[in-house]
């Protein structure tokens, strides 16, 4: 029996593997470095067609600026945009319970969490929860109570439930609080988005 | 090497004749005589080609021809018969082989074989063992008389039975072919001058047809008065006059004579080679068209068959090559296509985007990238939408106890969002500890707990005030819905009751209730 080594078919074999293998690797790599192109291809066509667009709607871009900044630098000012203002808050429950001549309030503030609307799932707003316990005469005050705080723009806040009970059946001195509030409210706020990003 | 490239020998009685073909066409003769000098001469000649295949003619009297019907049989079965048949008939020779030429007719259909031998080994063997010892590879061996159907055809005398004949350096050889096929062939050694016939001996040649008329009559594939065409291949230009006598005979033959300038000129082969050897002619035909009836035996065979597999791995490895360098050109190609294009593109985009930052160069100051702009806006007008004043449910409220002036309002709960529970204990006044997300329907409810003042302990008056305010609160417009919670007395009959009629009343002890209260949405 003729010797493996020896076989008249061995060298054509060998040389029949070595071309298929490397003309499969020449295949496999010239593929990839023509994929390679196409991809880049498809990447920059969008990237054109996105620069082309951008540009196309730039008029409509003016126009969504001209109507949303103002709105955006007042939110900004009242607090809404930024980290949360607790000193303000504070400073604007005090104001508010001058202004409805309230004994004082009471007050406590949670953690900040996240608050999520569902007309805007994607908007990132922050709620910070406060709850308040007043003293009033007449339940009118707590009205004026929670106009004056809104009036403070000092962020913007969603009350969520308020309890008006009575405090004692007996009768009063006048001018003395007869009625116990407490309310819960959340102080919503966004993010500030970094600097230099402005477009 | 050239592809098809190869050496084809004619070997006959006193010499033996090497071709070289390459590109279609015979390029070299060489002859060698029959004896030790000469097979000497013949292994210095292929020793430098071993790595061409060989292909042999062989043009002796020692030749066998016949046509014999075998019942028709197809696979295995008829190669046994065949085999069988041909041992039968050369047991002395290796050299033999059939060729299935057709079925009869009529009756049983049987096959018609053709059977062909060399009956005479020892013609060919030296050559046979010459091309062993210099390893060429030996692709096959045929008789001479073979390839002259091909030769029929190259004239354009195949279509009717005709008696070609031809001069080939080892005498006259008259073959007779029928429907493009040999029938049979005769070969007469001739007293040669060169490499001509003797034509002076015209008369010779003529009886020579005469003979081969005759054995075509007693072959029965002619009959006697059948007219017998003829085909002259006169490589020499000199049997002019051997046409005109075999018609002279009035035999009732019709000769046609082939001139050398009309072979050259049907045929890859030139005049002068022509005229050099006659034996270039059959080699000519050999290297158009090998036949298909190929003596050689198969061990013989061997070696040609590791060089065609060889071939045919280098052949099927030049293609997977060429396939694959084509397969990567095309994709370089295509790369370079595609970098181009995103140069192209690139350069087009920084265009656009320096167009747009001139253009933007003219807006206002942005606080913020523009999508910010948007959402933050968007949200904040969201929730100011959504927001409410328990403002709303203390008119409503305030206007039922207005009505009710029995009614003495003890707490009072709003909220805005999920709605009040039924079940919902009172709060202690003790802030919670968060808040939940806001529900997609933010309602306002109301949970208001009050008793019967100067409550006597008439408790059917005392559940018609309270029913008479619920009802009142729900002709409000602005109420969806009033539930009573809780009367003074429970009335479920799946609940147990127990009570003191004797019980103070003073405190409105035992007249307090919770009605649950639904605003309707309002506008903000």
């Amino acid at each position: 029996m003729r010797a493996a080594g020896n076989s008249p078919y061995t060298a054509p074999v060998l040389l029949l593997a070595m071309v298929t293998v490397a003309v499969c690797t020449l295949g496999w790599y010239s593929y990839r470095i023509a994929d390679s192109g196409r991809v880049a291809a498809a990447q920059q066509e969008r990237a054109l067609e996105e620069a082309r667009m951008r540009y196309q709607r730039s008029g409509e871009e003016r126009d969504l600026l001209t109507r949303y900044a103002p709105e955006y630098r007042a939110l900004d000012s009242h607090g809404f945009i930024g980290a949360e203002q607790r000193v303000n808050w504070i400073d604007s429950l005090r104001v508010a319970s001058y202004a409805a001549r309230l004994s004082g309030v009471q007050y406590q503030v949670g953690a900040q969490m996240p608050y999520r609307l569902p007309e805007l799932p994607d908007a990132p707003l922050a709620q910070s929860p406060m709850t308040i316990d007043l003293r009033l005469v007449h339940e009118g005050d707590l009205m004026r109570f929670l106009r004056a705080l809104a009036a403070e723009r000092s962020g913007v806040f969603m009350l969520n439930e308020c309890s008006l009970e009575r405090l004692a059946a007996d009768p009063v001195g006048r001018g003395q609080p007869n009625l116990r509030a407490d309310c819960e409210l959340s102080w919503v706020s966004v993010p500030r988005p970094p600097a230099g990003v402005a477009r | 090497m050239a592809l098809g490239e190869r050496l084809l020998l004619c070997v006959g009685a006193a010499q033996a004749t090497l071709g070289r073909w390459r590109g279609k066409r015979l390029i070299s003769c060489q002859t060698f005589t029959s004896d030790e000098d000469g097979l000497r001469r013949f292994m210095m000649a292929v020793t430098p080609l071993r790595r061409l295949p060989v292909q042999a003619l062989v043009d002796a009297v020692e030749e066998d021809y016949r046509t014999e019907m075998l019942p028709h049989a197809s696979g295995r079965e008829r190669s046994v018969m065949v085999q069988r048949r041909l041992r039968q008939l050369y047991r002395t020779s290796p050299y033999h082989a059939a060729v299935l030429q057709g079925r009869e007719g009529e009756q049983r259909r049987d096959d018609r074989y053709l059977f062909a031998a060399l009956t005479n080994a020892e013609l060919f063997l030296p050559w046979a063992e010459a091309i062993e010892e210099a390893r060429l590879a030996f692709a096959g061996l045929y008789l001479l008389p073979l390839v002259m159907p091909s030769l029929a055809e190259q004239l354009g005398i195949n279509r009717e039975p005709t008696l070609l004949i031809t001069a080939t350096a080892s005498g006259l050889r008259q073959t007779f072919i029928e429907d493009g096929q040999l029938r049979v062939s005769r070969l007469t050694p001739l007293v040669r001058t060169v490499n001509t016939v003797d034509h002076g001996d015209i008369g010779a040649l003529v009886e020579e047809v005469g003979n081969t008329r005759m054995y075509l009559e007693a072959l029965k594939l002619r009959g006697r008065d059948d007219p017998l065409s003829v085909t002259l291949v006169d490589i020499d230009d000199s049997m002019t006059r051997v046409a005109a006598a075999l018609e002279r005979q009035d035999n009732n033959i019709h000769c046609v004579r082939v001139a050398a300038a009309n072979l050259v000129q049907k045929l890859p082969l030139s005049a002068q080679m022509l005229a050099d050897t006659p034996d270039a002619l059959a080699l000519t035909l050999l290297g158009l068209r090998s036949p298909t009836v190929n003596l050689a035996p198969a061990p013989a065979l061997r070696r040609f068959r590791v060089l065609s597999t060889q071939r045919s791995l280098y052949a099927a490895t030049s293609v997977i090559g060429v396939v694959g360098i084509s397969f990567a050109i095309a994709h370089v190609w295509q790369h370079r296509q595609f970098t181009a294009q995103v140069e192209a593109q690139r350069v087009e985009t920084i265009r656009w985007q320096e167009r747009y930052v001139a253009v933007t160069r003219q807006f206002p100051a942005a606080p913020a990238p523009l999508q910010t702009l948007q959402q933050t806006v968007d949200a904040a007008r969201t929730i100011a939408a959504q927001t409410r004043t328990p403002e709303r449910a203390f008119a409503v409220v305030s206007a039922a106890l207005d009505a009710k002036s029995e009614i003495g309002l003890r707490r009072l709960t709003w909220r805005l969002g999920a709605p009040i529970a039924d079940n919902e204990a009172q709060r202690s006044g003790v802030p919670r500890a968060a808040p939940g997300q806001p529900t997609a329907a933010r309602i306002e409810s109301v949970a208001i707990d009050a008793e019967i003042l100067g409550f006597s302990g008439d408790l059917r008056a005392a559940i018609a005030s309270i029913e008479g305010f619920a009802q009142r609160l729900r002709e409000d417009a602005q109420v969806q819905s009033v539930t009573i919670v809780r009367l003074p007395l429970n009335l479920s009959p799946g609940a147990s009751l127990s009570g003191n009629t004797q019980e103070r009343t003073e405190q409105g002890g035992g007249s307090t209730f919770r009605l649950l209260v639904q605003l309707r949405g309002a506008s903000s």
